[in-house]
């Protein structure tokens, strides 16, 4: 077990490498941040100072270098724009988009699952159709023009909730979530469905085939045959059949929210990582494009970790290996 | 879709008189009565009538058979009892009483309560039967609080009873352990502990040992005889393997095509059978006791696909090549070794080396019918791939007609001159490309090899379709449209046209039902008398083994136990191990009367 | 592991008959199938055809009126035509525009989710059929990338690239490979089990015959599951990336880039500029997501009556 941990957690250090090399060379191609943050009419004494106080005037090995040693002890860099470490930009706005996404997963399974399961128990009934149909049409719906659309029915028309930012927030351990104040909760709601709409359509998809191809198996004719009812044999032997699955694929598919959150950020205005990251792109702030990368490949692979550690955990044909 | 059989069903028991024992009526009164059972599946053309009026009663404590090949219906009865018939099948007509109480009509709450406690069920895959995620536990204490409500520390111990009764030891810890921790036979004595724990009036087991290794099988059946003895159970054993119904079945009821052809006693029926039908079966069944030329086959009316194998159809361009002269013996293997490294289930993990063959040595003599026989995990496929070139042997070498093939290392050259070694495959369904007409699998071989000129093609294809049997007018069929038995001459047809000298055939018929067993194994014997074929044939069923070789070596965990002419072998066995598969070795010999 | 592509629920490829007979039989006999695959069609055409269809083009700016900016539907213009679903920011015809957009939207779909088919499949083929040393390679890669989520990868690649169509194919292709890497190389492996490739190897074909002649038929049906997924992806993402603003550049608007333009109008009122284009998008999506649900259960083997 520790081995393959040891193995896992070796890939993932391997893919940030990659990936943060991969970046601080592409960053380079996109162009010279020094043009955008200096009026053009400056004289070249100005610009090479400039240059000198972002430490762009050295070799770009030597600045990857300088990158790397900097990366190791935690510091990646000072935004350009911000004036701040990247990091801490980042880790400013991490809680939001986390905020974000776990709320639209949270619905997701909740209103999923259910409807997912009564959808495989009733195979080719009119209620298995409908949610076939209309999950496929959830995850037809581009996300952000879901958004607009939301925008313009809830807030515009009907006026009850909020169209973009973030509500009140309340510190808890020194994280500020906005969960838990009604105003918080009423600038959640729409951006957390909206970001719900996809995974909420792929989770009914999933829980409905686990529960198809489950039903069709030899143990359940077998418990059924040993006077199980049906509603017995589905609460008790395909539940915690079909659970395993389930649960780590929605484990993964929260990373790809995290990072889908972006979109949504983007409609609503949430002032979360998302949104940083196209502003950041937009201004070539180079040191938080970088920080940010590297900050979501590295929750990825960690959500990817701790998703293959339950599996095999949950699962007892590999636990007891 | 098989040919319609008899519709009167002979009962040969007329007279309700036991077979030497004096007990009251009292015994014989039937704890299940079927009667005029109609089971069909609706499908988008037609109705498909699994079960025609079927009428069977079996006895309170008797051991019941019902026998028949795949198609038979045998299984849909089974699962009509307890009524857990696969969407969309449903009882057409009939009655069905359990103890007297009619079961159709029943509503499902009510059925609930018949099935475990009244009715148990064992089925055929004891790996898929058990759910993988719970305990073994979990799964025998709520069988037991279904079947007789028992719970908590009560239910444990009625639990460990059981595990006792089925003879698993250290039943205390075995209960926090999970099916995958089990071996295959002890999966079944689980099952099997599940299916008595309400000691009910009937049990239904359908094909219980068919997926176990042939040394368990017997244990299993002795078992489950004795419990169900023990309980006097009334049980239906229903399979397709007659060996298992002579020992252990005390009536036995013969299926064909959803219709009962013939029952009675199982020792009247398999001594003197009446029904053609019946008569084939058992003539079909390989005997161990001696070797017959060929089979007898009861010849059908004409079934699609096939014609009648044509002898004569053996163009010239066939003989050519088997004219040349072959080198005796053909074939000669000299310490042959085959490793396997497994893989981890984690990488980085140490591999472990699995010794499949070691140091084999044997010869194949021209002309003759060379068996190798073993278990699974013997290492016998393992030689036949070896022999193929599917794959690379560790030690040892391999002259095939006087050369060294072990040496060659590029793959093209092993092909090139292995070219007239060809194989036949077990799985009929898998061995075929589902994309392709028969006719392009069984030209592609000329055409890549350029055997032959392209115009002559389809002349050959049409003679080697005839040849084995499959009417060349469906040539253009895919392979799905054939049945199992199609496939397999399909099968020979393609690697005939490699025109081989050498055939290795790894377990050929094991996938088959046993009428179409006997036609194939036929087939084989003919083409090897026909084109003076060489041949190795590969088997775990003994019966087989004495029926078409001429000598045989005996395999186990990957050496060599013990080499000899087949009947040498089986009147005079000499190793221990072949002592052991030939007392295990399900006994099907007909009684001279 | 536990690190299969998201969006796909299992494809299993059947083992008997031709796919192809089934898939169409399956969409005679369900009325949404056939209908959404006419739909597809349609837009095909459509786009083939948009300058044809098109009352102006959309780019020749020269051709467009300030004055007619942002007219409701049904409006007449300064030059008298009829603009049936109204006016953008610029004046364009929003006919027009979504004609040329669609064209636009699948081409790029098109050829990203053709191109990543292409090099997904033979990655895939080559890694399932050989095993050992080169799947080790051709996963660790594919793992590799799977661990940083798509949306992620195109922003950055798009970030790097800039904008233009040829670049945000090149993104399409990065991001959806290896989707069809991991389906053809499981598909392979299974197949490559399998006696009758066993059988061509006693037979003596070539590797390459195995590859192209036996195996590849028999991993097209969950590929092509696949492939219209990704292609509905495709068009989906495409249309995001040029929301977000990293994707097509303003002289070429797909469907997704007319969206956002109009998104600010949206508030305004006027629905049109941002409504017409999005409810194509989500047609054309749905009817290539509708499609592909009924191919795989087309090729399911199981449904088998």
């Amino acid at each position: 077990m520790t081995r393959f941990l040891l193995h896992r957690l070796s890939q993932s250090i391997l893919v940030i490498l990659v990936v943060s090399t991969l970046i601080f060379f592409g960053v380079f191609l996109i162009g010279d941040p020094t043009t955008l943050l200096i009026p053009p009419e400056a004289n070249q004494a100005t610009v090479n100072e400039v240059k000198r106080s972002l430490g762009l005037d050295l070799p770009m090995h030597q600045q990857y270098l300088r990158f790397l040693a900097n990366a190791i002890q935690g510091d990646l860099g000072r935004s350009y724009v911000f004036r701040v470490s990247a990091l801490v930009v980042i880790f400013e706005r991490l809680p939001a988009t986390l905020e974000l996404a776990f709320s639209a997963m949270f619905i997701a399974v909740v209103i999923g699952v259910p409807l997912g399961m009564l959808a495989g128990c009733y195979p080719d009934s009119w209620v298995d159709r409908t949610l076939m149909i209309g999950s496929t049409f959830g995850f037809s719906v581009p996300t952000f023009w879901a958004g607009l659309l939301f925008i313009l029915l809830f807030s515009v028309n009907l006026g009850w909730l909020p169209a973009s930012g973030r509500g009140d927030t309340v510190s808890v351990y020194g994280v500020h979530l906005s969960l838990l104040t009604l105003d918080g909760l009423t600038h959640l709601l729409l951006p957390a469905f909206n970001l719900a709409v996809f995974p909420l359509a792929f989770i009914i998809r999933l829980t409905r085939s686990g529960m198809r191809e489950a039903i069709g198996l030899d143990f359940v004719r077998f418990a059924l045959a040993q006077g199980n009812t049906r509603w017995q044999v589905i609460r008790i032997y395909v539940l915690k059949f079909i659970s395993i699955p389930i649960v780590t694929l929605v484990g993964m598919y929260l990373g790809v929210l995290i990072a889908f959150a972006v979109v949504t950020e983007s409609v609503y205005s949430w002032p979360g990582t998302g949104k940083l990251i196209i502003d950041s792109i937009n201004v070539l702030d180079r040191p938080v494009i970088i920080a940010y990368i590297m900050v979501t490949v590295l929750v990825f692979s960690i959500i990817n970790l701790i998703v293959d550690i339950l599996y095999s955990v949950l699962d007892p044909r590999i636990r007891t290996e | 879709m098989p040919s319609p059989g008899r519709c009167t069903a002979p009962t040969r028991d007329a007279a309700p008189e036991p077979s030497g024992s004096e007990e009251p009526s009292e015994a014989f009164r039937p704890i299940l009565e079927i009667e005029n059972l109609s089971v069909a599946f609706p499908t988008n053309y037609k109705e498909f009538v699994a079960v025609k009026n079927v009428s069977l009663s079996i006895r309170k404590g008797e051991i019941f058979g019902i026998v028949g090949e795949s198609g038979a219906g045998k299984s849909t009865i089974g699962v009509a009892i307890i009524q857990l018939l696969d969407y969309p099948g449903y009882i057409k007509s009939g009655s069905i009483r359990l103890d007297g109480e009619e079961l159709i009509g029943k509503s499902d709450a009510e059925l609930c309560r018949v099935r475990g406690r009244q009715i148990g069920s064992i089925f055929q895959d004891p790996q898929t039967a058990l759910n993988p995620v719970l305990t073994i536990g979990f799964q025998l204490k709520r069988a037991i609080r279904l079947s007789t409500g028992m719970t908590g520390a009560q239910a444990k111990d009625r639990a460990i009873d059981l595990m006792n009764q089925v003879g698993i030891p250290d039943p205390e810890f075995r209960l926090r352990q999970y099916p995958h921790q089990f071996s295959g036979g002890m999966r079944q004595r689980i099952v099997i502990a599940i299916a008595l724990s309400g000691n009910p009036k009937l049990v239904i087991a359908d094909e219980p040992t068919t997926a176990l290794d042939v040394s368990i099988q017997s244990e299993i059946l002795t078992l489950f005889r004795k419990l169900c003895k023990e309980r006097n159970v009334g049980v239906i054993l229903i399979t397709h393997d007659m060996a298992v119904i002579n020992e252990v079945t005390e009536r036995v009821a013969i299926m064909q095509g959803g219709v009962v052809v013939e029952q009675g006693q199982t020792e009247h029926i398999i001594n003197d059978p009446k029904a053609p039908y019946t008569q084939a079966l058992i003539r079909a069944v390989p005997r161990s006791d001696v070797k017959l030329n060929r089979f007898v086959l009861w010849h059908k009316n004409q079934v699609e696909n096939e014609i009648k194998e044509d002898h004569r159809a053996i163009p010239g361009w066939f003989n050519s090549n088997y004219e040349d002269a072959l080198p005796d013996p053909v074939l000669e293997v000299k310490n042959l070794s085959v490793a396997f490294q497994s893989k981890g289930l984690f990488p980085g993990r140490m591999k472990k080396a699995v010794k499949a063959v070691s140091d084999v040595s044997f010869q194949v003599a021209r002309g003759e019918i060379f068996g190798i026989v073993g278990e699974s995990g013997s290492g016998k496929s393992t030689i036949a791939r070896v022999l193929c070139g599917l794959e690379k042997p560790n030690g040892g070498s391999i002259h095939y007609k006087g050369r060294n093939i072990s040496g060659l290392l590029r793959r093209r050259d092993v092909r090139q001159h292995c070219l007239d070694m060809q194989m036949i495959f077990q799985d009929p369904f898998s061995s075929l490309d589902p994309r392709q007409s028969i006719a392009s699998l069984i030209a592609e071989p000329m055409k890549v090899h350029n055997l032959v000129a392209p115009a002559a093609i389809p002349g050959i294809v049409h003679d080697v379709l005839e040849r084995v049997g499959i009417d060349p007018g469906s040539a253009s069929k895919l392979p799905h449209q054939f049945s199992g038995g199609q496939k397999q001459r399909i099968s020979i047809a393609r690697a005939l046209v490699t025109r081989p000298r050498l055939l290795i055939c790894d377990e050929p018929t094991s996938a088959l039902d046993v009428s179409v067993q006997a036609q194939i194994l036929n087939l084989l014997k003919n083409l090897r008398d026909d084109l003076g074929l060489t041949m190795i044939f590969i088997s775990h069923d003994m019966a087989v083994i004495r029926q078409m070789c001429d000598r045989v070596i005996v395999m186990n965990s990957g050496v060599i136990c013990e080499s000899a002419q087949v009947d040498e072998l089986f009147e005079k066995p000499v190793h221990a191990y072949t002592r052991h598969l030939l007392r295990l070795m399900p006994k099907f010999s007909l009684r001279t009367t | 592991m536990a690190s299969d592509h998201i969006l796909l629920e299992p494809v299993s490829a059947a083992p008997q008959g031709l796919s192809i007979t089934r898939v169409i039989a399956e969409f005679k006999g369900h009325p949404l199938a056939a209908l959404s695959a006419l739909f597809f069609l349609f837009a095909v055409l459509a786009a083939i055809f948009a300058p044809l269809l098109a009352t102006q083009n959309p780019y020749d700016l020269a051709t467009l009126n300030l004055m007619d900016s942002r007219l409701p539907p049904h409006s007449e213009g300064m030059l008298g035509e009829v603009f049936r679903l109204g006016t953008d920011d610029l004046g364009r015809d929003m006919v027009s525009a979504i004609l040329y957009g669609l064209r636009i939207s699948l081409m790029v779909g098109l050829v990203s989710s053709l191109v990543a088919m292409i090099i997904g499949t033979i990655v895939g083929l080559v890694s399932g059929y050989f095993g050992k040393v080169i799947d080790s390679v051709a996963m660790r890669l594919v793992d590799m990338q799977l661990s940083i989520p798509a949306i992620l990868v195109a922003i950055i690649l798009l970030a790097v690239l800039g904008r233009g169509v040829e670049k945000i194919i090149i993104a399409l292709v990065t991001v959806q490979w290896v989707y069809f890497a991991r389906t053809a190389r499981g598909s392979a492996l299974v197949e490559t089990k399998k006696e009758y490739v066993q059988a061509c190897t006693v037979l003596g074909y070539s590797h390459f015959r195995i590859i192209c002649f036996h195996i590849l038929p028999n991993i097209l049906p969950p590929l092509t599951v696949v492939a219209t997924v990704e292609f509905a992806v495709a068009i989906s993402l495409e249309a995001t990336l040029s929301f977000l603003g990293v994707g097509l550049p303003i002289t070429e608007p797909s469907l997704g880039l007319l969206i956002a333009n109009g998104f600010a109008y949206l508030l305004n009122g006027e629905y049109w500029i941002s409504i017409f284009p999005g409810i194509t998008l989500l047609l054309l999506v749905f009817s290539l997501n509708i499609m592909s649900d009924y191919i795989r259960v087309a090729i399911n083997p199981r449904r088998q009556a």
